[in-house]
């Protein structure tokens, strides 16, 4: 019911008690449920204000104004204002989490990593506090996914280590039956650690680090959740370092259909084709890839502008 | 009272010697069971104000600093009896600040060098005691205060123009690197060692032996994490021949370490190494790699994976793999009866030799590992399928051929020990595994 407003320090008579909250939450999971088409349509639609009213800011600006139907930025600033109040008056319980669950979800799905990421960070810290929810397990293994995919980002090196903690984790609460480790902090439970998003997003991560892109694609078609939206930055990169390798590898050529396959596109499908095209990859009539002197350009991988 | 006056005692008397060295001696933390904090904590108990006691004993020979330090260190010993290490740590920390001071205000080069090796020790303490205050408790409040003080103690010895402050460069450094593995934060470390590695910053200066290893084994350990591995081969192998020969414990972190980044770049370490270094977990992933035993590779990398993940190596660890399954295809040609005239393998051979260790064998699997290695380089030659358009075969038996001319052994492990081999070789191997045939 509020707008979202950066303050620096809080008014009590601003500051939403628990009850409220919990209705404006309810208020705001019901928008989503009802307008939730229109609203990833419109998150994924690149913005036309930008290009059309390039030399005219303020009717742009006006335009913006008058647009108040629902959209994600609506709901992420209202979801923002639900969690600063939660945060101010130190309320971790499990609506906290439900809102940063939820939160999270949406922005994964109106492709908002830089929210995402930040609702990862809490929930992690919650999840650390000892706080349970039933998706703790889906959840992980988002974290681990969007881990994974920070290290093939070759700019942070950050990546490599919290990979590792996180590894360590799940490893201490998969042998674990109790839930506390030594020093009484509560951490994933054994049932989470089995979760099978879990075991999921760890053999992920080991095709990534592996190199083994047949054995990438073949899980990503089987993501549980949400999951395929974390990694959907690193496919194309991916895809492109795989048929990179074929090329190299195979000679004198190689069917379209095994590449196809290895890096799990449809063969003789639009995007298929398109990729490679993309790349530089020549397909002769037969459907085969001669793959002589051919070297694919893997910086044209991505369609629109680069990612990482 | 009695040890307690000993200390004292003791402390002046270094003091006015003038040996720095007999100086840094004199403040020790005792982390055994020992008389002295016990005896420190009844002085105090007993209503004896333990800052007036030191100032009382170094009166008019040290500044007023110098006697802070001692009095703050005093109460350390007290709270150490008490068993706070939060409050050891909060009395440390005292010291050290106005230890810090004492050394600002030195102007005699003599002087400094006299200070220098108590300030060694002291950053040593506060580390230590930062880590225990640390440990049973959420966050890393005191060693985030211990790196905010040595960063800053740092930068104070490097401003020093008079290069008198150097020496201690590399200990403090070093310390700041244990802080921030402790708080498994080993990047921000980075800072340090560009600093320390501008040619200008340590030009001319003595260093003590034990410090370079401390500090080369830190930094080998971050350029570890940073996947720079040839340079972490340097500096750790640089580490582990500098210690000295009984330091058995010291040599098994640096081969925790040196061992995977090695094996990494193509050496194997010998069983007798491993055993006398008492590093067991490296064993079956050694065997597994030179015998091309993937299921053994992979049984052990599972077993020690808790262990590996501790120490950081299980990323680095992983990437043997492509190790493996190189010697696994070398393996398989000679087995399969092939040689330098027959260079073409199987596909389905190779399939089969999946299939025997229980690793997952899908031809197209198998495939995508070959693209792999070739294309990093560590096979060389090509996969072919024949030119058989609309056969669909049900058994994929297919007649793969492969072109083996030469693999580049990895360094003849068995018989030569670990530290003594020759320059690392570049792999220049072939394989060219080519036509499938569908048998229809």
């Amino acid at each position: 019911k509020d707008f979202f407003r950066l303050t620096s320090v809080p008014l009590p008579e601003e500051v939403r008690p628990r009850p409220v909250l919990l209705r404006a939450f309810a208020r705001l999971e019901r928008l989503w449920e009802g307008h939730r088409e229109s609203v990833i349509a419109k998150a994924t639609k690149p913005t036309e204000i930008e290009t059309s009213d390039a030399e005219n800011p303020i009717s742009a600006f006006n335009k913006e104004q008058a647009d108040t139907s629902i959209n994600y930025e609506y709901l992420c600033s209202q979801t923002k204002a639900i969690r600063q109040d939660l945060r101010i008056q130190r309320i971790n319980d499990v609506f906290t989490v439900e809102v940063y669950e939820t939160h999270a979800r949406w922005a994964l799905q109106c492709h908002d990593m830089n929210e995402y990421a930040g609702c990862q960070t809490r929930l992690a810290e919650l999840y650390r506090s000892g706080l349970q929810s039933r998706s703790i397990g889906e959840f992980t293994a988002y974290n681990l996914l969007y881990l994974t995919t920070l290290t093939l980002n070759k700019r942070s090196n950050q990546g490599g280590s919290s990979v590792l903690k996180l590894l360590r984790e799940i490893a201490l609460a998969g042998r674990a039956q109790d839930l506390k480790d030594s020093k009484g902090r509560v951490g994933l439970s054994s049932a989470s650690a089995k979760d099978p998003s879990v075991a999921h997003a760890l053999r992920v991560r080991a095709a990534v680090v592996n190199e083994n892109h047949f054995q990438f694609f073949k899980l990503l078609r089987e993501t549980p959740h949400l999951g395929d939206l974390i990694l959907l930055p690193i496919v194309d990169t991916f895809r492109a370092l795989a048929i990179a390798k074929i090329v190299k590898g195979y000679k004198p050529s190689v069917p379209r259909s095994l590449v196809a396959r290895q890096v799990g596109l449809e063969d003789q499908s639009e995007e298929c084709e398109e990729f490679l095209r993309r790349l530089g990859v020549p397909v002769d009539a037969d459907g085969n890839i001669q793959t002589r002197n051919v070297t694919v350009d893997i910086s044209r991988a991505h369609a629109g502008a680069s990612l990482l | 009272m009695a040890q307690l006056q000993q200390l004292l005692g003791g402390v002046l008397q270094a003091w006015s010697s003038g040996d720095g060295h007999r100086l840094s001696a004199a403040f020790i933390l005792p982390l055994r069971p020992h008389p002295l904090p016990a005896d420190v904590r009844n002085a105090q108990s007993n209503g004896h104000d333990l800052d007036a006691l030191a100032a009382g004993v170094l009166e008019g020979q040290a500044g007023g600093d110098f006697v802070e330090t001692v009095g703050a260190y005093l109460q350390a010993l007290s709270a150490l009896a008490q068993g706070s290490w939060e409050r050891v740590f909060a009395q440390l920390h005292r010291a050290f600040d106005a230890y810090s001071k004492t050394l600002q205000g030195a102007q005699d080069p003599d002087f400094v060098a006299f200070l220098l090796p108590t300030l060694k020790v002291l950053a040593r303490h506060l580390n230590l005691a930062a880590t225990r205050a640390d440990a049973g408790a959420e966050g890393f409040k005191s060693l985030r205060k211990a790196e905010n003080t040595l960063k800053n103690c740092f930068t104070d010895m490097l401003k020093d123009r008079s290069g008198a402050r150097k020496p201690v460069l590399l200990c403090i450094a070093a310390q700041l690197f244990q802080v921030y593995s402790r708080m498994s934060n080993i990047p921000f470390a980075k800072t340090l060692v560009n600093t320390l590695k501008r040619p200008t910053t340590l030009q001319g200066v003595q260093q003590v032996k034990a410090d370079i290893i401390t500090y080369n084994y830190h930094c080998g350990r971050l350029f570890v994490f940073e996947d720079q591995f040839q340079e972490a081969e340097s500096y750790l192998g640089s580490a582990f021949e500098g210690c000295h020969k009984d330091a058995v414990g010291n040599k098994r972190r640096i081969l925790a370490y040196l061992v995977p980044v090695r094996i990494l770049l193509g050496r194997m370490p010998t069983d007798r190494l491993l055993d006398k270094y008492g590093l067991p977990h490296f064993k079956g992933i050694c065997r597994g790699i030179r015998t091309g035993n993937l299921r053994l590779f992979e049984q052990a990398l599972a077993d020690n994976q808790e262990l590996f993940i501790r120490q950081g190596n299980f990323l680095i660890l992983e990437r043997t793999r492509k190790l493996c399954y190189r010697t696994l295809f070398r393996n398989l040609q000679k087995a399969a009866g092939y040689g330098p005239e027959n260079t073409r393998v199987r596909l389905g051979d190779c399939e089969a030799a999946f299939r025997w260790m229980n690793c997952d064998s899908e031809p197209e699997q198998i495939e995508c590992i070959l693209a792999n290695l070739i294309h990093k380089g560590i096979i060389k030659g090509y996969i072919a399928h024949a030119q058989v358009s609309s056969c669909t075969c049900p058994h994929r038996q297919g007649r793969a051929v492969a072109q083996l001319s030469m693999y580049s052994p990895l360094p003849q492990c068995c018989l030569s020990l670990f530290l003594s081999f020759s320059p690392f070789l570049s792999f220049c191997p072939f394989l060219f595994v080519s036509c499938r045939d569908c048998s229809c």
